[in-house]
């Protein structure tokens, strides 16, 4: 994927910085997305992403960075002329006009002039060029499945039908970019994934650059190309979904990413082994001895065994998660009272809750180990698993 | 044996019935008491001669409202108030309509203009009459002197019968501007940024076609409701005529109430005076649902 790295970015964003008053919200945040890519900027609420889109767009102020779209630097132009289509979270179709009129809206204003609007003597003047648009949305509509509802106002569609409304005012346009602020957040979970998928296959059809704000990182992971996670203001990472949540550079982004969290142990470094008391957790590790570090396992990465093995601690199991195709483990270890989190079988779930004792062990050459600072230490052998799979 | 654990459903539905009966009692009798009574007393009224003072009342049906339809005092009362709602209502709703917008669309001491365009709401209309004469006094009011400025010539405003409307109406729109642009602000500020935005995008560009294409339907539901209020409010002319013209010059600026109230509380005939009051009535609520039944259709979007 790494390929086009040198192709010029379709929708740039250089050295954004914006803050409220004394508040930065955003601080010097560069991204760029590919021609036919879709990336997903992913945070917390409150992160600034958002923001971050809606400069994009046009529609916010910033105080230093550019905007580029195309090889065209846009920051002084209006949203209006950016080319640029939105979906937003609240839908934001006009209530009084019809679903036909509201997806034929950006054509009505961008095709006819000021006089070709007008009521009753409008439609005289320009009726070849309503007669395009007509087909235009009938094409969009078609795409989208809401022919039979194009004669409605938005108060007569459920939420899933108002949002494939407001997708099809975005793309009847055939814009530059696609600008989505959390378009599936007010649906419920069966119809978010349902209308995912159709902004999905909409994206491979059309292979329209986007850039998709959102706080779920189900949604970021699987819907997206490239992913940025954001926070505080900061993108501390953009790659693939598999190199966000196998090999987050820092650890912040680790946290963020994965359900349930990553389990998290404080070590300390001797010749090259990270240590957590008697337990080995990370081998290789590049940095000086006696320095502090976390290092970072997911729940699947925990192997648990009855009896006990090499460099592995006693747990005990305090509750256990059933969730049908996995469950989980919530373990303390004995010597230290830290609690950790493992993946298991969901067959093994009731027959490990009656265990007085586990031992659990995690493959030092598969953790994850950040430095004081977050980030992400190197290891000296490329043995992480990986590594392998993105090269 | 059976026993009736459950009453019947039939018994448990009066028992409801009973019980919703008493609940509603008090409201229904203040109600009864205080509105519909009233109501019904001045339609009684009006169907008699009775004078404030005597006795002595006769029964004489619908003559009153006879007598009122070929009344030219009354006809011209009722003219009267029809061009004065004419002036106020469209001016007031439309001028609150930009005060609100500029507010809105300012950063500024935003507080400071929303409080003093409502200040002559508050006011009392009697004590702002006085300032009000003395600005469009003929001869020493600032209003003519600024029109002799121009190079018009001066009005006397209240003195004569062709401009008195005028001038009554000028202090009209002035007392209801504040009200309208405050429901106005109201309405405004429930709008969904995110319009604006989408807008914005979809490209409208000028600030006209973003008002055409968001805040005016946006508005008008509020727009409905600030009408019928401006209408029914400036029907309701009485104060300025009764401190600043007392229904002068010759008549002109005899308006409805006016009229009633020189009827029943000057002449004391509380019968013609009560048959004024039900005509009044009755042209407000035509004038509502006539409003109600045209605006609405196209003013309802949930």
């Amino acid at each position: 994927m790494t390929a086009d790295a040198d192709q010029p970015a379709a929708l740039g964003l250089e050295g954004i910085s914006k803050s409220y008053g004394s508040a930065a919200v955003l601080d010097n945040v560069s991204l760029s997305v590919r021609k036919g890519e879709f990336v997903a900027l992913v945070g917390p609420s409150g992160c600034g992403k958002s923001t971050l889109l809606r400069i994009a767009a046009g529609l916010e102020d910033h105080e230093s960075g550019r905007v580029v779209i195309n090889g065209a630097d846009v920051t002084s132009a209006r949203a209006a002329d950016r080319d640029v289509a939105m979906v937003f979270q609240s839908y934001a179709l006009y209530p009084h006009l019809t679903a036909r009129q509201n997806i034929a809206l950006p054509l009505v204003m961008r095709r006819l002039n000021a006089r070709e609007r007008w009521p009753l003597i409008g439609p005289l003047m320009s009726r070849a060029k309503r007669a395009g648009i007509f087909k235009d949305v009938a094409d969009v509509a078609d795409s989208l499945h809401i022919t039979h509802l194009l004669d409605r106002r938005p108060s007569q569609l459920s939420g899933g039908q108002r949002q494939r409304v407001a997708l099809g005012r975005a793309i009847v346009r055939r814009p530059q970019a696609f600008l989505m602020d959390e378009p599936l957040s007010n649906l419920d979970a069966a119809l978010r994934v349902a209308v995912r998928n159709e902004i999905v296959d909409l994206h491979r059809k059309a292979g329209a650059v986007t850039l998709y704000v959102t706080h779920d990182q189900e949604e970021a992971l699987s819907m997206a190309d490239r992913v940025a996670v954001m926070l505080g203001g900061r993108i501390l990472q953009v790659g693939t979904p598999a190199q966000v949540y196998q090999q987050p550079d820092h650890l912040e982004v680790a946290k963020f990413i994965g359900v349930p969290q990553i389990n998290l142990v404080a070590a300390i470094v001797e010749n090259g082994l990270a240590k957590a008391a008697s337990a080995e957790l990370a081998r290789s590790v590049a940095a000086t001895d006696g320095s502090r570090v976390t290092v970072g396992f997911r729940p699947e990465d925990i192997t648990l065994t009855a009896e006990p093995a090499a460099s592995a601690v006693a747990v005990r199991v305090e509750r256990v998660e059933f969730l049908g195709a996995v469950a989980l483990a919530h373990l303390k270890t004995v010597e230290c009272g830290l609690t950790l989190t493992a993946r298991i079988a969901p067959t093994d779930a009731s027959g490990i809750a009656g265990l007085p004792s586990l031992h659990a062990r995690v493959d030092p050459d598969a953790t994850l180990v950040f430095g004081t600072s977050g980030s992400r230490i190197a290891r000296t052998t490329a043995t992480q698993r990986g590594l392998s799979d993105a090269a | 044996m059976r026993h009736e654990v459950f009453p019947s459903v039939a018994g448990a539905a009066r028992h409801e019935a009973i019980a919703a009966w008493r609940l509603c009692a008090p409201t229904l009798v203040l109600m009864l008491l205080l509105l519909v009574l009233p109501s019904l007393a001045v339609v009684a009224l009006s169907l008699t001669d009775a004078e404030l003072g005597s006795s002595d009342w006769h029964f004489l049906g619908l003559s009153a409202y006879r007598d009122l339809l070929g009344d030219r005092d009354f006809q011209r009362a009722f003219r009267n108030t029809a061009v004065y709602v004419g002036l106020v209502a469209p001016a007031s709703v439309l001028l609150g309509l930009a005060l609100a917008l500029l507010i809105e669309a300012g950063t500024t001491a935003r507080a400071f203009f929303r409080s003093v365009f409502f200040l002559p709401v508050v006011s009392l209309i009697v004590a702002m009459g006085t300032v009000w004469q003395y600005l469009m006094h003929p001869t020493i009011g600032p209003l003519d002197l600024l029109l002799g400025k121009l190079g018009l010539p001066a009005v006397n405003w209240l003195g004569t019968s062709d401009t008195v409307l005028w001038g009554l109406a000028i202090i009209g729109i002035w007392q209801a501007v504040g009200f309208n642009m405050v429901l106005y602000l109201a309405g405004l500020t429930s709008i969904d940024r995110a319009l604006y935005q989408a807008a914005e995008i979809d490209g409208a560009k000028s600030a006209w076609e973003r008002f055409r294409l968001v805040t005016w339907p946006m508005l008008s539901p509020m727009t409905l409701f600030v009408i019928t209020i401006s209408v029914i409010n400036s029907v309701k002319v009485f104060e300025t005529v009764a401190a600043l013209t007392q229904g002068g010059p010759a008549k002109a600026s005899e308006v409805l109430l006016w009229s009633i109230y020189q009827e029943g509380f000057v002449y004391l005939h509380i019968g013609t005076a009560s048959a004024m009051a039900v005509v009044f009535v009755a042209v407000l609520l035509v004038l509502i649902l006539v409003q109600t039944r045209v605006l609405e259709r196209r003013v309802q979007y949930q």
